[in-house]
């Protein structure tokens, strides 16, 4: 019976683990950003800012800049919903989409989506690096960290300030202990001073609280 | 019934509180961290590649500190190469390794910064890598765009002066890099012209400390220096104070002063990295003045580095 409860316990657990392990392999379960392709995809907006700048090529010398400039002061004063997906799905897929220009823009002509898509990519990158800072958006939710992956495979690095903690933990995870000794005994040489201080008192108190408990019973007998 | 466990637990605690103390005693007898007050000076006492590199100690107040590795662009058979990130899952080192083959190698340095956020080892700050997009995220706490061009040259340029100078098709275009129209004309001449460009912290810039406070952590320090000398040649310094801990303050401080005192003008100088991972390494002609091998603090980790400095004798 025991036996029985065991292997049955073993195999629900290991059911559970391999649901887990595909389930992150395949990514977020939200089916909206699920959905988001990373395929070439040119949308009807590029499609208007192609027709407008042909519009005003001629009438315009410095076409593509006075576009942009419009362009970007609409950008600038729409602020990305973070906690929407919809609106997050379609932000991304034309901020790619004007960075994949390039593909069918020779040189200067993909400038202007370039520039849109980079302004696009670095908003985002940048809301999400001071959200995670805040502690506002957990790095490893699902739909946070899939963002997080998106952003890095289009080149837009989230880069958030590590503890020295946890970078500590990663070099002794690394096996670096002798770089993780020379730091404490010369860029953290106070604090680990102070660490070693505070510990040595609590090895002392350790080892004679036999000793300690007794004087204070015998003071308190005594009174 | 006495424990059987008691002299083990007394004589663990023996060696704990032993271990304790020494290592305290230890850490504050050393004076390691503090540098000897006074100037920067460079003894140089090796030369190489063709008389246009040399090397020696960094002093200050006679104490040596570090190593100091000059190379002349005069002549410009020293040249530099960047590797900004690992390509094709190719580690940065293994890419140099490929490279080197039949070149004369000067020295090589661990770069610029990378972060260790969300398990990627990506370089912070704008970077493209032989005219490949590495991170296009321009980060607004690093005043120093440093190209590295094909030829061999190094420039560095400072973001908040708007004013980035590029040759196209012959002509001189100045952008602001922080535009992001003009940003992506620079970019997209980066991929063009197969350039290699990253951010780092601009120490001193035009003869000027790019600092107006001191403070914060002390570490060993490794700056990458251009300057030109009385005549207008261009040397390019590593200067690097493995032995003692400064302030990037101090640091950036006392080399400029050790570089105005020998009579150079200081174009620009930019940190190279030297935290996890501190590689410098020189070929086998250039020592410091004990006859000993120039090298870095964390030399094992090479295989770690995210991006790499390399110059070559060509």
């Amino acid at each position: 019976m025991y036996k029985t409860i065991r292997v049955v316990l073993f195999v629900a657990c290991s059911v559970f683990a391999a649901c887990t392990i595909s389930a992150q392999a395949a990514g977020p379960e939200n089916p909206k950003i699920k959905g988001l392709s990373w395929n070439f995809y040119k949308p009807i907006e590029l499609l208007f800012i192609d027709s407008l700048r042909n519009g005003i090529k001629d009438s315009i010398k410095s076409h593509d800049e006075f576009l942009y400039g419009n362009f970007s002061q609409q950008l600038d004063a729409t602020s990305i919903d973070m906690h929407s997906t919809d609106s997050l799905v379609s932000y991304v897929m034309v901020a790619e989409a004007c960075k994949n220009a390039r593909i069918y823009l020779q040189g200067d002509n993909a400038i202007l989506f370039d520039a849109l898509g980079d302004k696009m990519l670095s908003k985002l990158a940048d809301t999400l690096t001071a959200g995670i800072q805040l502690g506002t958006f957990d790095p490893t939710n699902e739909d946070v960290a899939y963002l997080i992956r998106r952003l890095t495979d289009d080149h837009y690095l989230i880069n958030v300030k590590i503890s020295n903690l946890k970078k500590t933990w990663g070099y002794i995870r690394e096996g670096r202990f002798g770089y993780v000794f020379h730091k404490l005994t010369t860029t953290y040489k106070t604090q680990f001073i102070k660490f070693l201080g505070v510990l040595t008192v609590l090895v002392l108190l350790f080892s004679f609280r036999k000793r300690i408990k007794r004087s204070i019973k015998q003071t308190l007998s005594k009174k | 019934m006495k424990n059987p466990l008691l002299p083990m637990k007394r004589a663990f605690l023996a060696f704990s509180f032993t271990s304790l103390i020494t290592l305290s005693s230890f850490l504050l007898s050393g004076e390691r961290t503090l540098p000897p007050s006074g100037a920067f000076t460079m003894s140089i006492c090796k030369t190489g590649h063709g008389g246009e590199a040399f090397s020696g100690d960094l002093l200050m107040n006679g104490t040596k500190i570090g190593y100091v590795i000059a190379l002349s662009r005069a002549s410009q058979h020293i040249k530099a190469k960047y590797f900004a990130y690992k390509d094709n899952g190719m580690v940065v080192h293994d890419r140099y390794d490929n490279w080197r083959a039949g070149k004369n190698i000067v020295l090589i340095s661990s770069g610029a910064y990378g972060t260790t956020f969300n398990g990627t080892d990506k370089p912070v700050g704008l970077t493209m890598d032989n005219g490949n997009d590495v991170n296009l995220n321009l980060d607004p706490k690093m005043d120093g765009l440093i190209i590295v061009e094909a030829v061999g040259g190094i420039r560095a340029s400072n973001i908040q002066d708007a004013h980035l100078t590029y040759k196209k098709n012959g002509a001189d275009k100045t952008v602001n890099i922080k535009d992001y129209y003009q940003r992506n004309a620079f970019l997209s001449w980066c991929r063009t012209e197969k350039a290699t460009t990253f951010q780092t912290h601009l120490l001193i810039y035009k003869d000027q400390l790019k600092f107006t406070q001191s403070g914060g952590n002390v570490a060993e320090r490794k700056l990458l220096v251009l300057t030109k000398d009385k005549s207008g040649n261009v040397f390019h310094f590593i200067v690097y104070s493995k032995d003692y801990q400064f302030t990037l303050y101090d640091m950036a401080y006392n080399t400029l002063q050790m570089f105005s005192t020998y009579g150079y003008q200081v174009i620009a100088a930019a940190n190279l990295d030297t935290g996890g991972v501190d590689v410098l390494a020189t070929s086998n002609e250039l020592y410091d003045c004990s006859n000993a091998a120039i090298l870095g603090k964390t030399n094992d980790a090479r295989r770690n580095m995210t991006n790499m400095l390399a110059y070559y004798f060509e």
